[in-house]
């Protein structure tokens, strides 16, 4: 056999590839900030910066996977908010941080079961399973998990603080963790069999079940995940901010979720993008908002900017791969 | 001649004319240098074999789609159809066999769809949908859910509303297919008020004998070219068949019997089995060594009962009747298990549910190989990959760039080579080939046949499940025709001829 040709890089073709573009802009916006506003460049503002978006970028991480499944996940946050919030809950009553976190894992495994149970084997939207069960988790926390809304870290915990204020080798513990996540998920979805499972079956659920992929424990497994994932960015965030609001569930913070997997490229259609893409959207939202606070914009600006961000690259997305309409309506001879 | 006189002197300029219609679909003609016309108050027959072109004319006519070239020529002028409703409103409505009703909506309310006023109330349409019912001699509640109506009634509601639209042109495609004799003779009934009414009727239908019948014109399609277009009252059964799979005999000629074709093994036994309406008491055997090919029409319950045995549909719980693997029963609720056992299905729709398109060859290829690892399996090889993939490319011959081109870029017959690679690496023991060659080119198709060969001669039992039937008899060491959800008959191919098979396949 002939060898085959190595796949050319070229500037058209790196312009298809949604995170090369991304890098692109992203690095421009970087340069106008760091040529225009005095203080961006600078290694503290630098270290604020990836730290603000590194828990935004691990639930990203877990988002990514969900919908490059097909699903989508709306009771992340939720999660990170109820098991945050009653593990903290619990180590102030006097229980040890092992047994606390042991039933916080498990109450994140289960809720992560549930939604994959019902999405997989009873065939339910995932929008509407996950939506389902974030109401029934931020109720059942306000009601037996927590006695307040915001629940403080409890003094005797000193080490905790370390998860998330603490350094190593200068590089503070969250963004570690980012780093970490997002090298074991881009790992698991490219190099692993069931991370091409899961593109395969975002991809074409139908063609996945008849070539044999067992496509309803993947979505189970998938559910798992992202609410593990999820457990994970909740001890983080209230180890980083000392304590756990657990409002945060009524707020905007799931949509800058799949804000950044969406302008990180993962397809809400499901089987495409990847983390890499997810990484550099997380850093552009990073670096926007670090810039609109550095010029001292009001808050409600950097909604539109955000928003401005999704829509645009949405429109993008639908111009790379646009829909033929011939191809849609004709089914067959 | 036409019984209806007074339409006698419309006969020289015709409602509708198609005249050179061609559509192109991808690199193959659906439809070729066809010519038809519609006279006020006749009927024309459309016959053909699946995959004639029967209905990509009807679709032309209804503006479903847009013919590549040619022209269609409306009470006298030229026109181009941009969407169907351009067609409705000019008067030209088509009957679908699946019907497109709303069905959680009203009788009435269907009649009105895309006609109502900004503002109207139930009641009114209600009466005007009365009158219009009555006027057909249709007589169900105007009132009563889509839902809760039989077959026959839906094409009633469907025929009320094409009519609503003023309809002069109707279209029924195959009609008569989920009827019961009585409701047939009800819709024949109406076919002769519609008639009389002046509206020109296009009928297409695999029930020869109801072509005859009401039919002043018959058409056969073959290949997407006319080649018959007579009155009916000059032509028979024996003609139509004829020109329906009147092809060049020598294709089927050429082949050359293997001295080993007698069966192996039993290998798989369907018993009697039952699925829905599709399915009706199906009983087959497969054979080691031996390519069993299931001919008969669309909707004769073939890929149904391909998806049972493959794990992908799930046959009635309680006398859903027995399949045996090996002697083994089974009755499988994934495919996944099937695949385990060595039960492979490949699919009659390669775009809706044959390939990743988000996928390069090599991972479309690849993932099929990964399917059937151990769960403990958990890395994926990159050069383990390429070495698969470049093993199969070469071996069904996929003709592509490189492995890293996009599926969805191929043509249909190298598309179809890696849908089939993926199959084959799964070393399954029986295979199900559904339609294999449908909008492959020819010669992807032999190659496609070469394959099929092959795989039976290495001891695989092989169902092939065709509507074409010079590949029938091109690569069948046994024939099975279907009819109605179960098979009918068993032949040997070097006694069966197109002629005997389509015999036993219409009804």
């Amino acid at each position: 056999m002939t060898p085959q040709p190595r796949k050319m890089i070229s500037l058209a073709g790196l312009l298809e590839e949604r995170w090369a573009v991304l890098a692109l802009v992203t690095a421009l916006i970087i340069v106008a900030f760091a040529m225009f506003l005095p203080g961006f460049f600078t290694v503290e503002n630098w270290v604020a910066l990836i730290r603000s978006v590194s828990v935004l970028g691990i639930l990203g991480v877990g988002a990514a996977i969900v919908i490059i499944a097909g699903g989508i996940d709306i009771c992340v946050v939720a999660i990170m908010a109820a098991t945050a919030g009653w593990f903290l809950q619990m180590t102030q009553d006097g229980a040890s941080v092992a047994l606390a976190f042991s039933l916080c894992f498990v109450l994140a495994l289960a809720i992560g079961l549930v939604n994959g149970v019902l999405v997989s084997f009873f065939e339910m939207p995932a929008l509407l399973v996950t939506i389902g069960t974030a109401m029934f988790l931020s109720g059942l926390t306000k009601l037996v998990l927590v006695k307040q809304s915001v629940v403080y870290v409890p003094e005797e915990l000193v080490d905790f603080r370390f998860i998330g204020q603490g350094y190593m080798g200068g590089i503070p513990v969250p963004v570690i963790a980012f780093v970490c996540f997002a090298v074991i998920g881009h790992i698991f979805l490219r190099k692993t069999r069931y991370g091409h499972f899961i593109y395969a079956r975002g991809d074409n659920p139908e063609t996945a079940r008849i070539i044999g992929l067992p496509t309803r424990p993947l979505v189970v497994g998938v559910f798992v995940i992202s609410a593990l994932v999820a457990l994970c960015a909740g001890i983080i965030t209230a180890s980083a901010s000392g304590g756990m609001n657990i409002n945060i569930s009524h707020g905007t913070l799931i949509f800058d979720v799949f804000l950044v997997a969406v302008i990180g490229g993962v397809s809400l259609s499901g089987g495409q993008g990847g983390i890499l893409g997810v990484a550099i959207g997380a850093l552009l939202i990073g670096v926007l908002l670090n810039g609109m606070t550095l010029m001292n914009l009001n808050n409600i600006y950097q909604d539109l900017f955000k928003a401005t961000a999704l829509l645009v690259a949405i429109v993008w997305d639908s111009l790379l791969h646009p829909v033929d309409p011939e191809t849609a309506r004709e089914g067959d001879l | 001649m036409n019984p209806f006189s007074p339409q006698d002197a419309n006969n020289a300029s015709p409602v509708l004319q198609v005249s050179g219609g061609g559509k192109l679909y991808g690199d193959s003609w659906a439809i070729r240098a066809v010519d038809v016309s519609l006279h006020v108050g006749q009927c024309l027959g459309l016959a053909g074999e699946n995959g004639a072109g029967k209905s990509t004319l009807s679709k032309a006519i209804a503006g479903a789609i847009r013919l590549t070239e040619g022209e269609i020529t409306y009470l006298g002028e030229k026109q181009v159809f941009k969407a169907p409703i351009d067609a409705l409103r000019c008067g030209i409505a088509i009957v679908y066999q699946e019907t497109s009703l709303v069905s959680s909506m009203t009788v009435a309310q269907n009649v009105h769809l895309g006609t109502e006023k900004l503002f109207h109330t139930r009641r009114s349409s209600t009466i005007q949908a009365v009158q219009l019912l009555q006027s057909i001699g249709f007589h169900v509640d105007p009132s009563a859910l889509v839902s809760t109506l039989s077959a026959a009634q839906k094409q009633m509601v469907e025929i009320a509303r094409a009519l609503h639209w003023n309809a002069r042109v109707l279209i029924f495609d195959e009609p008569t297919a989920t009827l019961t004799p009585e409701e047939k003779q009800h819709l024949f009934a109406l076919f002769g008020q519609l008639k009389q009414r002046g509206v020109a009727l296009v009928f297409i239908s695999h029930a020869l004998e109801e072509l005859l019948d009401q039919c002043e014109t018959i058409s056969v399609l073959r290949d997407g070219e006319l080649v018959l277009c007579e009155p009916a009252t000059s032509l028979t059964r024996e003609e139509i068949v004829k020109h329906m799979v009147g092809r060049e005999m020598s294709l089927s000629g050429s082949r050359t019997w293997p001295s080993h074709a007698s069966a192996g093994e039993k290998t798989v036994s369907v018993e009697n089995i039952y699925m829905g309406q599709a399915v009706k008491g199906m009983s087959f055997s497969l054979y080691a060594g031996q390519v069993t090919v299931m001919a008969g029409l669309v909707g004769a319950g073939r890929t149904e009962v391909a998806k049972i045995l493959s794990g992908s549909f799930r046959r009635r719980f309680l006398h859903g009747g027995r399949i045996y693997l090996d002697g083994k029963p089974i009755r499988y609720r994934t495919p996944a298990q099937a695949i385990r056992d060595g039960i492979v299905y490949v699919t009659e729709d390669r775009r809706a549910n044959g390939f990743f398109e988000t996928m390069s060859i090599e991972e479309n290829i690849f993932i099929g190989w990964e399917a059937i690892q151990r769960w403990t399996k958990f890395f994926s090889s990159k050069s383990q990959s390429r070495r698969i993939a470049e093993h199969w490319m070469a071996n069904v011959d996929i003709r592509a760039a490189g492995l890293s081109s996009l599926v969805k870029h191929l043509s249909g017959g190298n598309q179809q080579k890696v849908v089939f690679a993926r199959a084959i690496l799964q070393k399954p023991k029986v295979v199900i080939f559904d339609e294999p060659t449908k909008g492959v080119d020819v010669g992807a198709a032999k190659d496609i046949h070469r394959v099929i060969r092959e795989l039976a001669e290495n001891g695989v039992a092989v169902l092939v499940i065709s509507s074409s039937l010079p590949e029938v008899l091109e690569v069948a060491d046994r024939i099975l025709v279907t009819r109605l959800g179960r098979v009918v008959e068993e032949m040997d191919p070097r006694d069966a001829t197109p002629e005997r098979i389509m015999f036993a396949a219409t009804y």
